[in-house]
Protein backbone atom coordinates (compact mmCIF):
# COMPACT_ATOMS: atom_id res chain seq x y z
CA UNK A 1 0.00 0.00 0.00
CA UNK A 2 1.50 3.19 -1.11
CA UNK A 3 2.08 6.81 1.37
CA UNK A 4 -1.46 8.26 0.09
CA UNK A 5 -3.48 4.96 -0.11
CA UNK A 6 -2.57 4.62 3.89
CA UNK A 7 -2.74 8.12 5.22
CA UNK A 8 -6.58 7.74 3.63
CA UNK A 9 -7.54 4.55 5.74
CA UNK A 10 -5.98 6.17 8.23
CA UNK A 11 -7.19 9.89 8.36
CA UNK A 12 -10.46 9.32 6.44
CA UNK A 13 -11.48 5.79 6.54
CA UNK A 14 -10.73 4.40 9.73
CA UNK A 15 -12.20 7.39 12.17
CA UNK A 16 -15.70 7.65 9.51
CA UNK A 17 -15.99 3.95 9.48
CA UNK A 18 -15.32 4.16 13.99
CA UNK A 19 -18.24 7.01 13.81
CA UNK A 20 -20.33 4.69 11.55
CA UNK A 21 -20.08 1.74 13.52
CA UNK A 22 -20.89 3.90 16.95
CA UNK A 23 -24.51 4.60 15.16
CA UNK A 24 -24.69 1.45 14.15
CA UNK A 25 -24.25 -0.17 17.74
CA UNK A 26 -26.14 2.58 19.30
CA UNK A 27 -29.26 1.72 16.91
CA UNK A 28 -29.06 -2.33 16.87
CA UNK A 29 -28.19 -3.07 20.81
CA UNK A 30 -28.79 -7.24 20.61
CA UNK A 31 -27.10 -7.66 23.49
CA UNK A 32 -28.26 -4.78 25.67
CA UNK A 33 -31.96 -6.05 24.32
CA UNK A 34 -31.33 -9.02 25.72
CA UNK A 35 -30.46 -7.62 28.60
CA UNK A 36 -33.04 -5.59 29.30
CA UNK A 37 -35.34 -8.41 28.29
CA UNK A 38 -33.79 -10.75 31.28
CA UNK A 39 -35.57 -8.07 33.27
CA UNK A 40 -31.77 -7.41 34.61
CA UNK A 41 -30.60 -3.98 35.88
CA UNK A 42 -28.28 -2.14 33.49
CA UNK A 43 -24.50 -1.71 34.28
CA UNK A 44 -22.48 1.60 35.08
CA UNK A 45 -19.27 1.99 36.03
CA UNK A 46 -18.21 5.26 37.36
CA UNK A 47 -15.08 6.59 38.36
CA UNK A 48 -14.32 9.25 40.66
CA UNK A 49 -11.31 11.32 42.14
CA UNK A 50 -12.26 13.08 45.72
CA UNK A 51 -9.58 16.09 44.28
CA UNK A 52 -12.14 16.45 41.45
CA UNK A 53 -14.42 19.11 41.74
CA UNK A 54 -15.97 17.41 38.70
CA UNK A 55 -16.68 14.22 40.27
CA UNK A 56 -18.72 15.66 42.97
CA UNK A 57 -20.84 17.67 40.21
CA UNK A 58 -21.39 14.45 38.02
CA UNK A 59 -22.27 12.13 41.02
CA UNK A 60 -25.00 14.64 42.56
CA UNK A 61 -26.31 14.81 39.26
CA UNK A 62 -26.18 11.23 38.27
CA UNK A 63 -27.91 10.69 41.45
CA UNK A 64 -30.85 12.60 40.48
CA UNK A 65 -30.48 10.51 36.78
CA UNK A 66 -30.49 7.00 38.26
CA UNK A 67 -33.54 7.68 40.87
CA UNK A 68 -35.85 5.40 40.25
CA UNK A 69 -34.50 3.44 37.25
CA UNK A 70 -33.24 -0.04 37.30
CA UNK A 71 -29.38 0.83 36.68
CA UNK A 72 -26.61 -1.30 39.17
CA UNK A 73 -23.71 1.34 39.22
CA UNK A 74 -20.45 0.55 40.79
CA UNK A 75 -18.03 3.33 41.78
CA UNK A 76 -14.49 2.66 41.40
CA UNK A 77 -12.63 5.38 43.50
CA UNK A 78 -9.03 6.29 42.04
CA UNK A 79 -6.16 8.82 43.37
CA UNK A 80 -4.39 8.64 40.13
CA UNK A 81 -5.65 9.89 37.16
CA UNK A 82 -5.26 11.96 33.41
CA UNK A 83 -2.45 11.26 31.00
CA UNK A 84 1.19 10.65 31.73
CA UNK A 85 2.73 13.34 30.99
CA UNK A 86 0.39 16.49 30.54
CA UNK A 87 1.81 19.26 30.21
CA UNK A 88 -1.28 21.07 31.17
CA UNK A 89 -2.12 18.71 34.19
CA UNK A 90 -2.00 22.28 36.86
CA UNK A 91 -3.65 24.43 34.27
CA UNK A 92 -6.49 21.57 34.26
CA UNK A 93 -6.91 21.29 37.93
CA UNK A 94 -7.51 25.35 38.38
CA UNK A 95 -9.98 25.60 35.59
CA UNK A 96 -12.29 22.70 36.70
CA UNK A 97 -12.37 24.46 40.15
CA UNK A 98 -13.86 27.68 38.10
CA UNK A 99 -15.93 25.40 35.33
CA UNK A 100 -17.44 22.96 38.12
CA UNK A 101 -18.94 26.04 40.10
CA UNK A 102 -20.34 27.10 36.85
CA UNK A 103 -22.18 23.93 36.47
CA UNK A 104 -23.30 23.24 39.69
CA UNK A 105 -24.71 27.40 39.32
CA UNK A 106 -26.77 26.05 36.62
CA UNK A 107 -28.50 23.71 38.52
CA UNK A 108 -28.76 25.94 41.57
CA UNK A 109 -26.08 24.59 43.32
CA UNK A 110 -23.21 26.43 45.25
CA UNK A 111 -19.85 24.85 45.29
CA UNK A 112 -17.76 26.83 48.29
CA UNK A 113 -14.23 25.55 47.90
CA UNK A 114 -11.92 27.64 45.64
CA UNK A 115 -8.92 25.83 46.13
CA UNK A 116 -7.68 21.96 45.57
CA UNK A 117 -7.66 19.35 47.70
CA UNK A 118 -4.74 18.34 49.76
CA UNK A 119 -3.81 15.03 48.03
CA UNK A 120 -3.53 13.12 51.67
CA UNK A 121 -7.41 14.10 51.99
CA UNK A 122 -8.11 12.61 48.75
CA UNK A 123 -6.38 9.65 49.19
CA UNK A 124 -7.75 8.59 52.79
CA UNK A 125 -11.57 9.69 51.44
CA UNK A 126 -10.62 7.34 48.54
CA UNK A 127 -9.44 4.66 50.90
CA UNK A 128 -12.24 5.02 52.82
CA UNK A 129 -14.81 4.62 50.10
CA UNK A 130 -13.04 1.96 48.65
CA UNK A 131 -13.72 -0.13 51.89
CA UNK A 132 -17.29 -0.11 51.49
CA UNK A 133 -17.02 -1.63 48.09
CA UNK A 134 -19.76 -4.13 47.98
CA UNK A 135 -22.03 -2.68 49.93
CA UNK A 136 -25.33 -0.61 49.41
CA UNK A 137 -24.12 2.71 50.72
CA UNK A 138 -20.99 3.40 49.24
CA UNK A 139 -22.55 5.75 46.89
CA UNK A 140 -23.54 7.70 49.74
CA UNK A 141 -20.20 7.60 51.19
CA UNK A 142 -18.22 9.10 47.76
CA UNK A 143 -21.44 11.71 47.90
CA UNK A 144 -20.91 12.97 51.62
CA UNK A 145 -17.48 13.26 51.26
CA UNK A 146 -16.93 15.15 47.92
CA UNK A 147 -20.34 17.36 49.16
CA UNK A 148 -18.36 17.91 52.07
CA UNK A 149 -15.10 18.85 50.29
CA UNK A 150 -16.48 20.67 47.47
CA UNK A 151 -19.82 21.79 48.29
CA UNK A 152 -19.42 23.12 51.97
CA UNK A 153 -15.55 23.31 51.90
CA UNK A 154 -15.04 21.58 55.03
CA UNK A 155 -11.83 21.42 56.30
CA UNK A 156 -11.27 17.69 56.92
CA UNK A 157 -8.92 15.49 58.52
CA UNK A 158 -8.47 11.72 58.92
CA UNK A 159 -10.71 12.21 61.94
CA UNK A 160 -13.80 13.82 60.01
CA UNK A 161 -13.61 11.56 56.94
CA UNK A 162 -13.59 8.08 59.50
CA UNK A 163 -16.32 10.29 61.33
CA UNK A 164 -18.60 10.69 58.03
CA UNK A 165 -18.23 7.05 57.38
CA UNK A 166 -19.00 5.92 60.51
CA UNK A 167 -22.62 8.14 60.44
CA UNK A 168 -23.47 6.42 56.86
CA UNK A 169 -22.11 2.93 57.20
CA UNK A 170 -23.12 2.62 60.84
CA UNK A 171 -19.64 0.71 61.13
CA UNK A 172 -15.99 1.80 62.48
CA UNK A 173 -13.86 1.66 59.49
CA UNK A 174 -10.57 -0.46 59.72
CA UNK A 175 -8.42 -0.10 56.68
CA UNK A 176 -5.19 -1.47 55.91
CA UNK A 177 -3.65 1.14 53.75
CA UNK A 178 -1.36 -0.76 51.65
CA UNK A 179 -3.81 -3.35 50.46
CA UNK A 180 -6.58 -0.35 49.95
CA UNK A 181 -3.64 1.20 47.93
CA UNK A 182 -3.66 -1.56 45.75
CA UNK A 183 -6.99 -1.42 45.26
CA UNK A 184 -7.42 2.26 44.14
CA UNK A 185 -4.10 1.59 41.79
CA UNK A 186 -6.17 -1.38 40.53
CA UNK A 187 -9.35 0.90 39.62
CA UNK A 188 -7.03 3.29 37.77
CA UNK A 189 -6.08 0.20 35.45
CA UNK A 190 -9.20 -0.72 35.00
CA UNK A 191 -10.72 2.67 34.37
CA UNK A 192 -7.34 2.63 31.49
CA UNK A 193 -8.50 -0.78 30.41
CA UNK A 194 -11.72 0.07 29.36
CA UNK A 195 -10.55 2.74 27.49
CA UNK A 196 -11.03 6.00 29.52
CA UNK A 197 -8.05 8.01 31.19
CA UNK A 198 -9.61 10.86 33.28
CA UNK A 199 -12.41 11.58 35.97
CA UNK A 200 -15.60 11.50 36.48
CA UNK A 201 -16.11 8.71 33.32
CA UNK A 202 -18.88 6.52 33.54
CA UNK A 203 -19.01 3.23 31.19
CA UNK A 204 -23.11 3.14 30.75
CA UNK A 205 -24.31 -0.08 28.09
CA UNK A 206 -21.00 0.32 26.42
CA UNK A 207 -21.17 4.19 26.05
CA UNK A 208 -18.34 6.00 27.59
CA UNK A 209 -19.51 9.36 29.09
CA UNK A 210 -17.96 12.58 31.21
CA UNK A 211 -20.97 12.48 34.29
CA UNK A 212 -20.26 15.97 35.32
CA UNK A 213 -21.29 17.59 31.50
CA UNK A 214 -23.19 14.60 29.97
CA UNK A 215 -26.11 13.60 32.80
CA UNK A 216 -28.65 14.66 30.75
CA UNK A 217 -27.57 12.62 27.84
CA UNK A 218 -26.95 9.51 30.37
CA UNK A 219 -30.60 9.66 30.96
CA UNK A 220 -31.51 9.69 27.84
CA UNK A 221 -29.54 6.99 26.36
CA UNK A 222 -30.58 4.59 29.65
CA UNK A 223 -34.53 6.00 28.33
CA UNK A 224 -33.50 4.77 24.50
CA UNK A 225 -31.92 1.80 25.60
CA UNK A 226 -35.66 0.79 28.02
CA UNK A 227 -33.86 1.28 31.75
CA UNK A 228 -36.29 4.52 31.97
CA UNK A 229 -37.51 5.93 35.45
CA UNK A 230 -40.09 4.10 37.45
CA UNK B 1 -21.27 49.12 25.00
CA UNK B 2 -19.72 46.83 23.55
CA UNK B 3 -16.96 43.72 24.02
CA UNK B 4 -14.56 41.46 22.33
CA UNK B 5 -14.62 37.67 22.52
CA UNK B 6 -12.08 35.91 21.66
CA UNK B 7 -12.67 32.68 19.88
CA UNK B 8 -9.61 30.02 19.88
CA UNK B 9 -10.15 27.45 17.46
CA UNK B 10 -8.53 24.21 15.82
CA UNK B 11 -9.24 22.79 12.18
CA UNK B 12 -8.43 20.04 14.04
CA UNK B 13 -10.84 19.65 16.53
CA UNK B 14 -14.77 18.22 16.09
CA UNK B 15 -15.90 20.51 18.95
CA UNK B 16 -14.60 23.56 17.62
CA UNK B 17 -16.30 22.57 14.21
CA UNK B 18 -19.35 21.75 16.04
CA UNK B 19 -18.98 25.00 17.92
CA UNK B 20 -18.38 27.10 15.17
CA UNK B 21 -21.95 28.34 13.56
CA UNK B 22 -22.67 29.35 17.10
CA UNK B 23 -19.44 31.41 18.01
CA UNK B 24 -19.76 33.39 15.16
CA UNK B 25 -23.85 34.18 15.50
CA UNK B 26 -22.64 35.56 18.67
CA UNK B 27 -22.52 38.89 16.83
CA UNK B 28 -25.49 38.49 15.71
CA UNK B 29 -27.48 38.42 19.24
CA UNK B 30 -24.96 40.58 21.31
CA UNK B 31 -22.86 43.95 20.96
CA UNK B 32 -19.93 42.10 20.95
CA UNK B 33 -16.63 41.38 18.09
CA UNK B 34 -15.49 37.32 17.78
CA UNK B 35 -12.17 37.19 17.04
CA UNK B 36 -11.63 34.18 15.34
CA UNK B 37 -8.31 33.25 17.17
CA UNK B 38 -7.15 30.20 15.42
CA UNK B 39 -4.21 27.81 16.49
CA UNK B 40 -2.39 25.18 16.03
CA UNK B 41 -3.76 21.05 16.54
CA UNK B 42 -2.59 20.11 20.39
CA UNK B 43 -0.64 17.50 19.01
CA UNK B 44 1.51 19.66 17.03
CA UNK B 45 1.82 21.63 20.40
CA UNK B 46 3.39 18.75 22.87
CA UNK B 47 0.56 17.97 24.53
CA UNK B 48 -0.15 13.98 24.39
CA UNK B 49 -3.18 12.39 22.92
CA UNK B 50 -3.59 8.37 24.03
CA UNK B 51 -5.56 6.39 21.72
CA UNK B 52 -8.47 6.55 24.50
CA UNK B 53 -8.83 10.15 24.19
CA UNK B 54 -9.17 10.28 20.61
CA UNK B 55 -11.52 7.73 20.26
CA UNK B 56 -14.08 9.38 23.32
CA UNK B 57 -13.55 12.93 21.01
CA UNK B 58 -14.58 11.47 18.30
CA UNK B 59 -17.61 9.50 19.38
CA UNK B 60 -18.68 12.31 21.86
CA UNK B 61 -18.49 15.00 19.30
CA UNK B 62 -20.68 12.49 17.10
CA UNK B 63 -23.51 12.32 19.57
CA UNK B 64 -23.10 15.88 20.56
CA UNK B 65 -23.95 16.84 16.37
CA UNK B 66 -26.68 14.39 16.59
CA UNK B 67 -28.03 16.55 19.60
CA UNK B 68 -27.59 20.05 17.93
CA UNK B 69 -28.85 18.98 14.45
CA UNK B 70 -25.51 19.19 12.85
CA UNK B 71 -24.11 16.57 10.38
CA UNK B 72 -20.67 14.91 11.14
CA UNK B 73 -19.21 11.24 10.19
CA UNK B 74 -17.57 11.48 6.98
CA UNK B 75 -13.99 12.55 8.06
CA UNK B 76 -10.63 13.47 6.69
CA UNK B 77 -8.16 14.45 9.76
CA UNK B 78 -6.86 17.57 9.03
CA UNK B 79 -3.70 16.45 11.23
CA UNK B 80 -0.61 18.00 9.87
CA UNK B 81 -0.13 19.66 7.28
CA UNK B 82 -3.87 20.12 6.04
CA UNK B 83 -4.88 21.61 9.69
CA UNK B 84 -1.91 24.17 9.15
CA UNK B 85 -3.16 24.72 5.63
CA UNK B 86 -6.45 25.97 6.81
CA UNK B 87 -4.75 28.03 9.75
CA UNK B 88 -2.62 29.82 7.28
CA UNK B 89 -5.75 30.37 4.96
CA UNK B 90 -7.96 31.13 7.67
CA UNK B 91 -5.65 34.15 9.02
CA UNK B 92 -5.50 35.56 5.18
CA UNK B 93 -9.45 34.89 5.23
CA UNK B 94 -9.30 36.89 8.56
CA UNK B 95 -7.48 39.78 7.31
CA UNK B 96 -10.23 40.68 4.22
CA UNK B 97 -12.95 39.96 6.55
CA UNK B 98 -14.05 36.37 5.43
CA UNK B 99 -13.43 34.28 8.74
CA UNK B 100 -16.63 33.04 9.08
CA UNK B 101 -17.46 31.77 6.02
CA UNK B 102 -14.13 30.10 5.44
CA UNK B 103 -13.83 28.37 8.65
CA UNK B 104 -17.43 27.08 8.53
CA UNK B 105 -17.57 26.11 5.22
CA UNK B 106 -13.54 24.32 5.90
CA UNK B 107 -14.72 22.57 9.10
CA UNK B 108 -17.90 21.31 7.31
CA UNK B 109 -15.56 19.83 4.60
CA UNK B 110 -13.46 18.39 6.79
CA UNK B 111 -15.62 16.49 9.05
CA UNK B 112 -18.60 16.25 7.07
CA UNK B 113 -17.33 16.17 3.24
CA UNK B 114 -13.97 14.08 3.82
CA UNK B 115 -12.25 16.71 2.14
CA UNK B 116 -8.68 16.52 2.06
CA UNK B 117 -6.83 19.82 2.62
CA UNK B 118 -3.74 18.92 2.25
CA UNK B 119 -3.97 18.61 -1.88
CA UNK B 120 -4.54 21.95 -3.77
CA UNK B 121 -7.83 20.36 -5.01
CA UNK B 122 -9.22 19.88 -1.72
CA UNK B 123 -8.97 23.60 -0.07
CA UNK B 124 -8.98 25.58 -3.64
CA UNK B 125 -12.54 24.50 -4.11
CA UNK B 126 -13.19 25.73 -0.34
CA UNK B 127 -11.54 29.14 -1.02
CA UNK B 128 -13.27 28.84 -4.47
CA UNK B 129 -16.73 28.51 -3.11
CA UNK B 130 -16.32 31.85 -0.79
CA UNK B 131 -14.72 33.99 -2.90
CA UNK B 132 -10.75 33.96 -1.98
CA UNK B 133 -8.13 34.69 -4.77
CA UNK B 134 -6.69 31.36 -4.61
CA UNK B 135 -2.97 32.83 -5.75
CA UNK B 136 -3.59 35.07 -2.38
CA UNK B 137 -4.36 31.72 -0.57
CA UNK B 138 -1.06 30.51 -2.00
CA UNK B 139 0.92 32.98 -0.91
CA UNK B 140 -0.79 33.16 2.78
CA UNK B 141 0.91 29.54 3.19
CA UNK B 142 4.11 30.40 2.89
CA UNK B 143 3.54 34.21 4.95
CA UNK B 144 5.93 34.29 7.78
CA UNK B 145 3.74 37.42 8.77
CA UNK B 146 0.82 35.17 9.18
CA UNK B 147 2.77 31.79 11.12
CA UNK B 148 4.02 34.60 13.65
CA UNK B 149 -0.07 35.48 14.13
CA UNK B 150 -0.48 32.17 14.65
CA UNK B 151 1.68 31.59 17.02
CA UNK B 152 0.83 34.48 19.08
CA UNK B 153 -2.46 33.28 19.34
CA UNK B 154 -0.71 30.04 20.74
CA UNK B 155 1.12 32.18 23.10
CA UNK B 156 -2.01 33.88 24.28
CA UNK B 157 -3.91 30.97 24.74
CA UNK B 158 -1.14 30.14 27.03
CA UNK B 159 -1.35 33.16 28.99
CA UNK B 160 -4.87 32.44 29.69
CA UNK B 161 -3.32 29.32 31.36
CA UNK B 162 -5.88 27.37 28.76
CA UNK B 163 -4.74 24.36 26.36
CA UNK B 164 -7.43 23.00 24.52
CA UNK B 165 -9.99 24.68 21.46
CA UNK B 166 -12.53 25.90 21.30
CA UNK B 167 -12.18 28.11 24.14
CA UNK B 168 -13.73 31.43 24.57
CA UNK B 169 -12.50 34.57 26.44
CA UNK B 170 -14.02 37.65 27.42
CA UNK B 171 -12.35 40.14 30.21
CA UNK B 172 -11.09 37.96 32.14
CA UNK B 173 -13.55 34.75 31.92
CA UNK B 174 -12.60 31.99 29.73
CA UNK B 175 -15.26 29.26 28.90
CA UNK B 176 -13.79 26.21 27.13
CA UNK B 177 -15.80 23.21 25.41
CA UNK B 178 -18.56 23.72 22.43
CA UNK B 179 -20.82 22.62 25.75
CA UNK B 180 -19.92 25.84 27.81
CA UNK B 181 -21.42 28.54 25.18
CA UNK B 182 -24.41 28.93 27.38
CA UNK B 183 -22.40 29.96 30.24
CA UNK B 184 -20.77 32.23 27.95
CA UNK B 185 -24.26 34.07 26.26
CA UNK B 186 -25.34 33.58 30.34
CA UNK B 187 -22.40 36.12 30.95
CA UNK B 188 -22.84 38.11 28.01
CA UNK B 189 -26.72 38.72 29.17
CA UNK B 190 -25.82 39.49 32.56
CA UNK B 191 -23.68 42.46 31.12
CA UNK B 192 -26.27 43.49 29.22
CA UNK B 193 -24.90 42.77 25.76
CA UNK B 194 -27.69 41.65 24.34
CA UNK B 195 -28.67 43.58 20.91
CA UNK B 196 -31.98 45.32 20.81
Amino acid sequence: MGKCAKEYVAKALVPSLLVSASRAKRAARPLIRAVKIMGRPAKAELFIAFDDPYSWVGLDLLEDVLRGRNVDLRIYPVTERGISGDPDREDRLAYSIVDAARIAARHSKTMQRKDPVKPETAAMAARLAESCRGAEMMMEVCLRFLKALWEKNEDLDEADLFCIHREVTGQDASLQTDAMDRRLEQNRELMFKKGHWETPAILVLGQWYFAHERADRIGEWLDRAGWRKQ
Amino acid sequence: MSATVDFFFSFRSPYSYLAGPRAFALEDKYNVKVEFRPIRPMVTRGVPLPMSKKLYILLDAAREAERLGMDFGRIHDPIGDGALRCLYVSEHAKEIGKEREFVLRASRAIWVERTCMVEDKGLRKICDEIGLDWRQCQTALTDERIKKSIEANNARLRELKQWGVPTFHIDGDVFWGQDRIDDLEALLKERSLVKT
